[in-house]
């Protein structure tokens, strides 16, 4: 069964489920208000399992299952999540402030959520279609070498061709490039700009150098398309872990708005 | 910073500071020496004093190998001394007594003990008390008192003797005094191809492979005679464990065994060449034997435009130039030239059965059934049509990487750099991850650092103290307490998957040896071979992206590119 | 150029994502090997640590930061390659974990917030309230002082609708009525308690709408699972404006009185506006026209027929044997021509104003016949003892204009009212020769019309026509107060009920039926149950084409009824959806009773 398959059956799965939830409470219930009420507590539950696979994470020597199994229960039960919510609410936007700020961060939580997971399907292939991997903890250290690498070719044809014009070249546009990272939102949508800007620069620069010049100016490039390389992998990665910045925090924010939540419908109704 | 003469400092760790047992006492080294075989391996004191000198270096090389690396074992009518399918290192002399091969025994009569992982309990307490600094060693551990290997459970019995006796398909071999057993597992790295019981009151000299290794490189005649004997004896028990042989008449089997030939290309330490590719068998030439893969690889190459393209590979026990000799023993001529060539890669140890031989003593015997599955015409693929598939394979083939049992491979087009896999790595050894995510590529394969639990390790090959071994359950392990950081290892791996750490203390400062410099120790995957959940990465991978998969296994791959 | 990095393991050291410190350089891309230590602090000066061997320094530098290095330490025993220390960074997994305290912080924060600040907190109310409920000030009012802990639980406030919305029955029961559950799959669970809250329809903080009436759809369908279309799968009507006759206020059968009686008495056609308003108003019935308008023309001689004459009897001297009897007083002689019953009313009275009504209980079952008071037994004798001592002084009283008994009930009051001094002394002077007759006596003569008068030794009343007010007050006294009557009240009631009775209120009007007051026990009532609303005016003429025989038929056949039973379905033709709704609302109202203060 291929992957296309497989999503588009589990994806069914979760809106049967948000159907029956629906028909059995409905059912089960005498009014609207004990309606909601048990759906409340559904999606509290639902919220306490969702937050729990972050605790799975962290007991990994534990035979609950594997973390994979878990990532796909913990995917389309916050889906299904985002059914119960606007079923719980009934409307699209709550009265009263503290509902609004509840409804507001649990639906931060899911959209990052729902974002990072898209995010998480989308860059590996673009990390894989646009060269060999990097470990991101060792970009800084490439990006210097690259660095390094540019500048000893450069002293050492400055020495041999007598001429600046490539140095100074340097001085102007490449170096501030090279010494950090550039192009991040250019890289996060995946756009060649970067690259061919360099290229147009490369370009435009050769021909007011010599022979020998020309050479190392080749080398220079190639260095210099590396370092978009690695530019291109910091913005990827830093988008594939900075976003769960977002989600955590504001999940645990939502699961103790949700406990107030809780605890205000029980002393006060 | 405190003073550099304030760290904690240990002896260096060396060769024999672990002697394979306490006991071995000189004197009972010496009357060893004067018996066969170590007797002829020393050779004839000369009359001119320089070969004497000669002979006494290579006495008292000798007296040194028996002194760290064997240790006399007694045993008991019964008691069983190696068991079938298990993994060993050593070999054993029979000093005294007798000993009866068993092949096939039932596995529940052999008392076989479980790997020891540990508790959940106990294994939630070592992450708790993971220590931050990276490489932390506790300093005492080290201490050299005391014999450090593991050995097979003490005494265990073979029950009912005569049942399984009878059992046996011919009557079982006997060994006494002088005879030697079990140097094939332990020099080819291999399971034990057969059981050992001692018939009676036994002594036995066991000794590690190392000292094995040693003695070979010592003494000429000594490697002639462990060769002729290696070669029968793993031999016959190749064949009976291959379906084609299974069924022969002694006889038959026994003219098979005499007659064949052993072809052996490249080095067994084949490390160090890794990249050659011999050809063995061209495409083309005339089907003249059948031939047996005994250990290495071999890949089955087929001629296309201006080269040729893998078929598939060959590992131990797989068979080549069946099909031929099937269909010119029915008289097809068709079966006259190989369909394929086979070339070894690195290096491969292969029998060759002669067709004449086969014609008479092996194909009479077999079923009409089998000899009509045997010779199916097999339609080799287009290798322009299945790009992915072959070029996937031509990459296993050609880093080597079909060695590995249990690979490492990153599934790129998921993976999300999220470290995850490291993590519960880290987690499960004491806070050091043993993997780099990291290694070659295949288009969105990548195959990481790990260690790939080879089927042939050649790790194990330079190792001076056995540090690293096989496992049980057939994983390769170092040891830390009797590693000595040598980099044999590391540097023999042919896919870096070896790294060398410096070890530290609690508080974070190297612990230094007694000229004051850090200590190194090798370290690699060990499949969380003791831990509960295992392999801790592949558990954790939130996207599926890593598994672990067996490449010597060819169905594996299949599996993994649908 | 590729990217292929170095894998041998003299390049390629561990990463390790899981340490907290990260050295501080290693954002340059000169990151030491070693890493801060557990604490966060650089570890690392210099590449080695140099040790003295004889008179010479050494490199020891780590074989992965690159083995021993080629010049070698300084003279002064410092490393050739010092490195300033740096400043460790914590990881990245640490400063996440660091934002997620920070945003479990906030939401304790919060928590704390709903409890410290006090239940008065706007923010945390949940939307504005129904305009009704402007003048709320705080949010104590209805929901107490709630805090974190379950002790302090906050009343209900929907126990608190009912303190101002008053309801006359159970406010917070099912339709505000006791009942057994009978509807949807309550049924099976035979609750009779079926606490039905104000919330479960009426949702607060909802602004104005949402207080009103909820949708029928959600809230009906929560308990009554099998209605839930009409007319489909609706209940049929039983009995619905076709009670069996027996069952009604008024003993009226139409199927009889349009077959039989008025075709006997040659009167008109049977017309349905004769005796039902023609004119529809909104209420749920059509009211009924009075007596006159409708009864009277042929009974009106029941009222003041038969039994006309002989009228109720309000008072009786009792003829005693006065040797039989000893210490009973001044009484007249026996008259051996009439009967002297004792008057139902009478002991009645008696009952009601006297002590010991017990003893008065007995006295309903025999008559006082003078000849039989021989064979009383001693018991008797004292019973009749009391009746006779009673009955003297309540005439003595009610004689004497200064020591009228006290009235609190309209029964006794119309009943006295008749029992007037003037009438009681004029009586007196009729029964005991030494009375005198007072001025102004009335004169009894013929009395055709209603009131009272004397015959014998007895003062008894005719009624003033239909609906006579002393009958009237009677029979509701004693019918409201059913429950607890005693035998004396029974026999009265069963006395004025009669057939033989004066006023033959009985043969119309009946009684034995479930009564609330006095509305209820004369006038009929819808058969609907008081959850139904129905209107009959957007049912006839002109916004609608049925006459009223179209859905009220009279049926011959069904015994007991003479109305058939009407049809449910009929009612979809225009109860449906797109036209009239058909949800519940439109027939039903939840409120069995309306609230008091509406």
């Amino acid at each position: 069964m291929n992957q296309t398959l497989k999503r588009s059956l589990k994806l069914l799965v979760t809106a049967a489920a948000l159907i029956l939830v629906y028909f059995v409470l409905r059912h089960l219930t005498r009014s609207d208000f004990q309606f909601n009420y048990a759906l409340g507590w559904l999606l509290f539950g639902c919220l306490l399992f969702l937050v729990c696979f972050n605790w799975r994470k962290k007991l990994n020597f534990l035979p609950i299952g594997k973390a994979a199994t878990w990532a796909q229960i913990h995917y389309y039960l916050g889906l299904l999540t985002l059914g119960l919510m606007f079923l719980h609410i009934e409307t699209l936007w709550p009265n009263g402030w503290f509902e609004r700020l509840l409804f507001v961060s649990l639906s931060i939580s899911l959209l990052s959520g729902l974002m990072g997971l898209l995010v998480s399907r989308i860059y590996p292939p673009i990390l894989v279609k646009r060269g060999p991997q990097v470990l991101y903890e060792r970009i800084p250290r490439y990006r210097r070498e690259v660095r390094q690498q540019v500048e000893d070719l450069l002293t050492e044809t400055v020495r041999v061709t007598k001429r600046t014009s490539l140095a100074d070249f340097y001085e102007a546009k490449l170096e501030p490039f090279l010494l950090s990272q550039q192009n991040f939102i250019h890289h996060a949508f995946d756009s060649a700009a970067p690259a061919h800007y360099w290229r147009r620069e490369f370009q435009a620069i050769r021909s007011y150098l010599s022979e020998g010049e020309q050479k190392s100016l080749d080398q220079i490039e190639q260095l210099t398309q590396r370092k978009v390389n690695l530019d291109l992998n910091a913005s990827l990665y830093q988008i594939m872990r900075y976003w769960l910045f977002v989600h955590i925090p504001f999940s645990y924010l939502t699961l103790f708005l949700a406990i107030t939540h809780g605890i205000q419908i029980e002393q006060f109704s | 910073m405190t003073d550099v003469n304030t760290r904690t400092q240990i002896k260096r760790p060396k060769k024999w500071d672990h002697a394979f047992s306490a006991d071995m006492a000189p004197e009972q080294v010496d009357a060893l020496l004067k018996r066969e075989p170590f007797a002829s391996m020393i050779p004839p004191a000369p009359e001119s004093g320089a070969d004497d000198a000669k002979a006494e270096k290579v006495r008292v090389k000798i007296r040194d190998i028996l002194l760290n690396e064997s240790r006399l074992l007694n045993f008991d009518k019964d008691e069983i001394v190696v068991r079938q399918g298990d993994y060993g290192a050593t070999a054993y002399f029979i000093v005294s007594g007798n000993v009866s091969v068993l092949f096939n025994v039932d596995k529940s009569m052999l008392g076989r003990g479980q790997a020891t992982k540990k508790s959940l309990w106990s294994h939630f307490k070592r992450v708790l008390g993971n220590p931050d600094t990276p490489e932390a060693r506790d300093p005492e551990q080290y201490d050299p008192a005391g014999a450090t290997e593991d050995r097979l459970q003490q005494g265990v019995f073979l029950q009912d003797v005569p049942r399984v006796i009878a059992a046996q398909k011919d009557d079982p071999d006997e060994m006494g005094p002088g005879e030697i057993f079990g140097e094939i597992g332990a020099l080819s790295r291999s399971i034990r191809s057969a059981t050992i019981i001692a018939t009676r009151e036994t002594q036995l000299l066991e000794i590690k492979w190392q000292g094995l290794r040693d003695l070979i490189q010592v003494s000429k005649s000594f490697r002639e005679s462990v060769d002729k004997v290696y070669r029968e004896r793993s031999l016959r028990s190749l064949l009976l464990s291959l379906d084609l042989f299974q069924k022969l008449p002694e006889s038959a089997l026994q003219a098979l065994v005499d007659g064949a030939e052993f072809v052996s290309v490249g080095k067994r330490d084949w490390n160090t060449n890794a990249q050659d590719t011999t050809p063995i068998v061209n495409e083309g030439d005339y089907a003249s034997a059948l031939l047996i893969l005994r250990s290495g690889f071999a890949k089955k190459t087929k001629a296309y435009g201006h080269s040729e393209y893998t078929t598939s590979y060959l590992s131990k026990g797989d068979v080549f130039g069946l099909e031929e000799m099937l269909r010119a023993y029915q008289g097809d001529d068709s079966g006259n030239s190989y369909r394929h060539g086979i070339a070894a890669l690195g290096y491969t140890d292969m029998i060759s059965l002669p067709g004449s031989l086969c014609d008479r003593h092996l194909f009479p015997h077999l079923e009409a059934a089998a000899l009509d599955a045997h010779a199916q015409e097999s339609t080799p693929g287009d290798p322009l049509e299945d790009t992915k598939k072959n070029q996937l394979m031509d990459f296993f083939v050609d880093e080597r990487f079909i060695n590995g049992t249990e690979t490492m491979l990153i599934n790129l087009d998921r993976c999300t750099g999220c470290d995850d896999c490291v993590r519960a790595c880290a987690s499960n050894h004491d806070n050091n991850p043993r993997f780099i995510r990291h290694g070659k590529q295949f288009e969105n394969i990548m195959v990481a650092n790990a260690c790939m639990h080879c089927a042939d390790p050649v790790c194990m090959i330079g190792c001076p103290t056995g540090a690293i071994h096989r496992s049980e359950n057939g994983q390769v392990v170092i040891n830390d307490n009797t590693c000595i950081g040598c980099q044999t290892c590391a540097n023999s791996c042919p896919y870096d998957n070896i790294r060398m750490v410096e070890i530290r203390d609690r508080k974070g400062e190297y612990i230094l040896d007694e000229q004051m410099r850090p200590i190194n120790k090798a370290t690699k995957c060990d499949l969380c071979y003791d831990n509960p959940v295992a392999p801790a990465c592949q558990n954790a991978c939130p996207h599926d992206a890593l598994r672990r998969v067996n490449l010597a296994d060819e169905e594996a791959i299949k599996d993994w590119l649908k | 150029m590729s990217h292929e990095e170095d894998f041998g393991f003299r390049n390629s050291q561990y990463e390790r994502p899981n340490q907290k410190w990260v050295c501080g350089r290693q954002a340059e891309g000169n990151g030491c090997n070693r890493g801060p230590d557990g604490r966060g602090q650089c570890q690392t000066f210099s590449e080695c640590e140099p040790y003295k061997d004889g008179d010479r320094w050494h490199c020891n530098r780590p074989f992965t930061s690159g083995g021993k290095c080629e010049q070698g330490p300084l003279a002064d025993g410092q490393c050739c390659l010092s490195r300033p220390p740096c400043k460790p960074r914590v990881s990245q997994r640490t400063r996440r974990g660091r934002v997620v305290m920070a945003s479990g912080f906030l939401g304790l924060m919060v928590l704390a917030a709903l409890f410290l600040a006090g239940s008065d907190n706007a923010f945390f109310s949940p939307g504005p309230l129904t305009s009704g409920h402007a003048n709320i000030g705080s949010c104590q009012e209805c929901h107490g002082q709630a805090s974190l802990f379950p002790s302090d639980h906050a009343s209900d406030p929907s126990l608190l609708c009912a303190d101002c919305h008053e309801f006359s029955t159970a406010p917070l029961q099912a339709h505000n009525m006791s009942f057994t559950a009978t509807a949807g799959d309550l049924a099976s669970t035979g609750t009779t308690a079926t606490e039905h809250e104000c919330r479960s329809c009426h949702q607060e903080h909802d602004g104005d709408a949402a207080l009103q009436m909820a949708k029928a759809g959600q809230s009906c369908s929560g308990c009554h699972t099998e209605a839930l279309e009409f007319p489909r799968q609706h209940p049929a009507f039983n009995n619905l404006a076709a009670r069996p006759v027996a069952l009604r206020a008024i003993a009226f059968d139409h199927a009889t009185h349009q077959n039989r009686h008025f075709p006997d008495q040659d009167q008109a056609t049977f017309e349905c506006d004769q005796c039902h308003e023609p004119k529809a108003s909104s209420a749920g019935d059509l009211a009924l026209q009075s007596f006159e308008q409708s009864c009277s023309d042929c009974h009106q001689s029941d009222v003041t027929g038969e039994f006309f004459d002989a009228g109720l009897m309000l008072w009786s001297i009792p003829a005693i044997d006065p040797d039989r009897l000893s210490g009973t007083g001044e009484l007249p002689e026996a008259v051996y021509d009439e009967q002297a019953f004792v008057s139902p009313v009478q002991v009645w009275l008696l009952n009601k104003l006297g002590s010991a009504p017990e003893q008065l209980e007995a006295m309903v079952n025999f008559d006082l016949n003078p000849l039989d008071t021989e064979d009383f037994t001693a018991s008797q004798k004292r019973q009749v003892e009391y009746y006779v001592k009673e009955s003297q002084a309540l005439l003595g009283s009610l004689r004497n204009p200064n020591d009228r008994p006290t009235a609190n009930e309209p029964a006794i009051e119309a009943l006295l009212a008749q029992l007037s001094p003037k009438q009681m002394q004029t009586a007196e002077a009729h029964w005991f020769e030494d009375q005198p007759l007072p001025d102004d006596a009335p004169y009894y003569g013929d009395l055709t019309d209603g009131g009272t008068f004397i015959r014998g030794f007895t003062l008894r009343y005719r009624p003033s026509g239909h609906a006579d007010p002393l009958l009237k007050a009677l029979i509701e006294d004693l019918v409201i107060n059913r429950a607890n009557a005693n035998a004396v009240d029974q026999l009265l009631l069963q006395d004025l009920l009669s057939e033989e009775m004066a006023g033959q209120c009985g043969r119309c009007h009946q009684v034995d039926r479930q009564v609330v007051d006095a509305n209820d026990l004369w006038t009929p009532t819808s058969s609907a149950s008081p959850l139904t609303l129905f209107s009959h005016r957007p049912h006839m003429p002109p916004l609608a084409d049925q006459q009223c025989v179209d859905c009220h038929t009279i049926d011959l056949e069904e015994p007991q009824h003479d109305f058939g039973q009407m049809d449910i379905q009929q009612c979809g033709d225009c109860h449906q959806k797109g036209k009239v709704e058909n949800d519940c609302l439109q027939c039903h109202k939840y409120h069995a009773h309306p609230k008091t203060d509406d």
